[in-house]
């Protein structure tokens, strides 16, 4: 899956979850959830459950710990991709 | 990745107040002083002609130096450094090399002193002198270079690590444990034995004497005379003696199935420069602030969950400053304020050995859960006073279980060195019991 | 140290399906879950410990600086509402109303000031905490501004100078909290 597929997902996934429509409508790679698109925190887990279902992978703690960005969500999916 | 947990697994000290770790437990936990007249330093005509000093009998050196070795001894910190030095390492339970074997590789010393045998440096002087430079003996090197006391050690056990000897004035001793510490979290070494150790007699205590930085008053009260902390502190008296401890990587110590006394959490060692305040003799504070402050990022521990502090409080007019130091690096004053108690109220300032005797006590105070408390100050020093309240410097020993424990010391040259010693627990976080 | 946390228990209610599959396993540990089921309320039960963690990791990030992370598992709950980081404890206090839960943390020896209060329309979130920065350190509030720094920890610009005052800050929904060290 190329990046920007990867990016297109993510954009649907954190959508019900934006509070901040203009960073939004700009989300790049460097987007961050809480900083950007201020996101609840206690939605953040949301999004990483729609992540596991949408690509049939499972995010570890460890790697839960850093998904605070689009960037680094990309990472993680593709190196869960990779061992599977 | 975790840091390499290191640990003490051994202690040894000769302090004017206990021979042994033992005697030195119990002077601490019941403020036995040790400090005593000394008539030399009055027929030498000294202000100050009070001292701290350990007290055997010859005889009992030959428990740890052999005949050849005992020909023309004469460095009483030789001797103190290697009776420490080798109690320690017995009580680590660990063995002496024979000497057909192999060295320990991955065990070194790292043993510091200011300046060694300056008795036989004296009966030196006076050979050569009077131009007998030929009936030196062949012992005068090895007694009066600073490693002697490390190369004795070193040779005596058969370590094949990193063997040498360590000088940053008072701070030595808690310098060489911090070193023993690095080295063993680097992956260098394995066991270290770590110490400092400080001669005795008027040409050690002469110059302090000269800078008028001793207590005069009380040559015909001695135990009185340390007064760290207190509003009637004179000056510090000088003392000697020597401390060890076996420092451990926290593997070798469980694979030796060892008793663990304590951990080292980390710390710091810095100088002022001699700037902003600062000169030969005098700290710069800020230099102080940000060693105590380094240390305990080091540690990674909040000044909140310090239980006690061992302090440098060598019963000058500095005391006052030493504490206000404490009090902004951790934020903290009045109740909130860690306990605070100096040995220097029970031993004197044993200079080059202060920093590994003082951490003989911080550790025995976390293995045997007591906080010793402070004698002499019951005075305490207004600007204290202010700062901290008066329970958190007992003056009684209390029993209490203490958990984390800083120590620091602080040097001529304006240098610092601060340690964080840690009660031990297999598990380093206490919160998986859940 | 501090750190203080505000839940608006309605907004909380619509924002967020604890019951979702996987949702608790994600943030809570097997005996905060096990609290979670056994709670007479276990919707307060589940805002409770989540404000705990948040309260915890701010006055966590207070006392050893770390850029953000997103690890709820790390702060456990223990008895009387203590929380472990490690082996670092931390005491919190939650309040729980029907509208909201706001829970503070903090280290053993520290004095501090908190409020709460209902956001209004017309004003900032962050109005109360200015108008009792100025009332208490005596400076107008004009002068006051409050920034995050590249952790998102919280300090307070005082004519553009950063001060010392630690505070921590929380706003919700309809309500906003903060918490002061003194």
């Amino acid at each position: 899956m190329t990046k920007e597929e990867l990016i297109s997902k993510l954009r649907t996934i954190v959508a019900p979850y934006v509070q901040n429509q203009e960073a939004f409508e700009n989300l790049s790679e460097e987007t961050d959830f809480i900083n950007d698109l201020e996101i609840n925190s206690a939605n953040l887990v949301d999004v990483i459950l729609d992540v596991e279902d949408e690509f049939d992978i499972e995010i570890d703690n460890d790697a839960m710990e850093k998904m605070l960005t689009i960037k680094a969500s990309i990472e993680i999916i593709q190196e869960k991709l990779a061992i599977k | 990745m975790d840091k390499k947990r290191v640990v003490i697994t051994g202690l040894g000290v000769v302090s004017p107040n206990g021979m042994n770790v033992s005697e030195f437990t119990n002077a601490i936990k019941h403020g036995i002083s040790g400090i005593q007249y000394i008539r030399e330093l009055e027929e030498l005509n000294f202000s100050c002609q009070i001292a701290g000093k350990p007290l055997y009998e010859n005889d009992y050196l030959n428990n740890y130096f052999n005949t050849i070795q005992r020909k023309g001894l004469n460095a009483s910190g030789l001797e103190y450094g290697v009776i420490s030095g080798l109690d320690a390492w017995k009580d680590a339970g660990l063995s002496i090399v024979e000497k057909e074997n192999s060295p320990l590789w991955e065990a070194g010393v790292i043993f510091g002193t200011g300046i060694l045998g300056v008795d036989k440096f004296r009966e030196a002087i006076y050979k050569v002198d009077e131009g007998k430079v030929r009936r030196l003996g062949s012992t005068s090197v090895l007694q009066t270079m600073a490693s002697g006391i490390s190369a004795f050690l070193g040779g005596m056990i058969g370590c094949g690590n990193i063997t040498t000897t360590n000088s940053s004035a008072c701070s030595t001793g808690t310098e060489a444990i911090l070193m023993a510490y690095d080295h063993i979290t680097s992956g260098k070494a394995e066991i270290i034995l770590a110490g400092s150790t400080s001669d005795s007699g008027p040409y050690i205590w002469g110059g302090f004497d000269a800078m008028r930085i001793l207590p005069h008053k009380y040559n015909n009260d001695p135990t009185i005379a340390s007064r760290p902390m207190s509003a009637t502190a004179s000056g510090f008296v000088p003392g000697s003696g020597a401390g060890a401890l076996v420092v451990e990587s926290l593997n070798s110590a469980k694979k030796r199935g060892a008793t663990i006394y304590a951990e080292i959490l980390g710390g710091h060692t810095n100088s002022g420069g001699q700037r902003g305040g600062g000169s030969m003799t005098a700290p710069n504070n800020i230099a102080v602030q940000k060693c105590i402050r380094q240390a305990i990022t080091n540690a990674n521990i909040r000044p909140d969950e310090i239980d006690a502090i061992n302090g440098h409080l060598t019963a000058t007019t500095k005391d006052a400053t030493e504490i206000r130091n404490w009090s902004q690096a951790l934020e903290l004053n009045g109740k909130e304020f860690p306990y605070i108690n100096s040995l220097k109220s029970l031993v004197g300032h044993c200079l080059a050995a202060s920093g590994s005797i003082e951490s003989v006590a911080t550790v025995l105070q976390l293995k045997e859960n007591f906080i010793f408390g402070n004698i002499n100050c019951e005075d305490l020093h207004p600007e204290i006073a202010a700062l901290v309240d008066r329970e958190r410097i007992p003056t009684k020993t209390i029993n209490k279980t203490p958990s984390v424990i800083m120590k620091a010391s602080f040097g001529f040259g304006d240098v610092n060195a601060c340690v964080v010693f840690k009660k031990f627990s297999e598990n380093k976080s206490t919160a998986t019991k859940n | 140290m501090i750190g203080n946390d505000i839940v608006d228990l309605h907004l909380a209610s619509v924002q967020s399906n604890w019951q979702r599959r996987g949702w608790l396993q994600k943030i809570f540990t097997e005996s905060e879950q096990q609290l979670i089921l056994e709670a007479k309320n276990p919707d307060n039960m589940v805002w409770k410990l989540w404000s705990m963690k948040e309260a915890t990791y701010k006055a966590h990030q207070r006392c050893f600086p770390f850029p953000p992370k997103y690890n709820p598992k790390d702060f456990i709950s223990s008895v009387d509402d203590t929380m472990f980081v490690g082996s670092h404890l931390y005491k919190t206090s939650s309040k729980i109303t029907k509208d909201y839960i706001h829970t503070m943390a903090y280290t053993s020896h520290c004095n501090y000031k908190f409020m709460i209060s209902k956001n209004d329309s017309y004003t900032s979130t962050k109005e109360p905490l200015k108008k009792y920065i100025s009332l208490h350190y005596k400076i107008p509030t004009s002068c006051i501004e409050i920034i995050k720094d590249t952790y998102r920890i919280p300090f307070v610009k005082i004519d553009g100078k950063i001060s010392k005052i630690k505070l921590s800050y929380s706003s919700h929904g309809v309500f906003s909290s903060f918490m002061i060290h003194l």
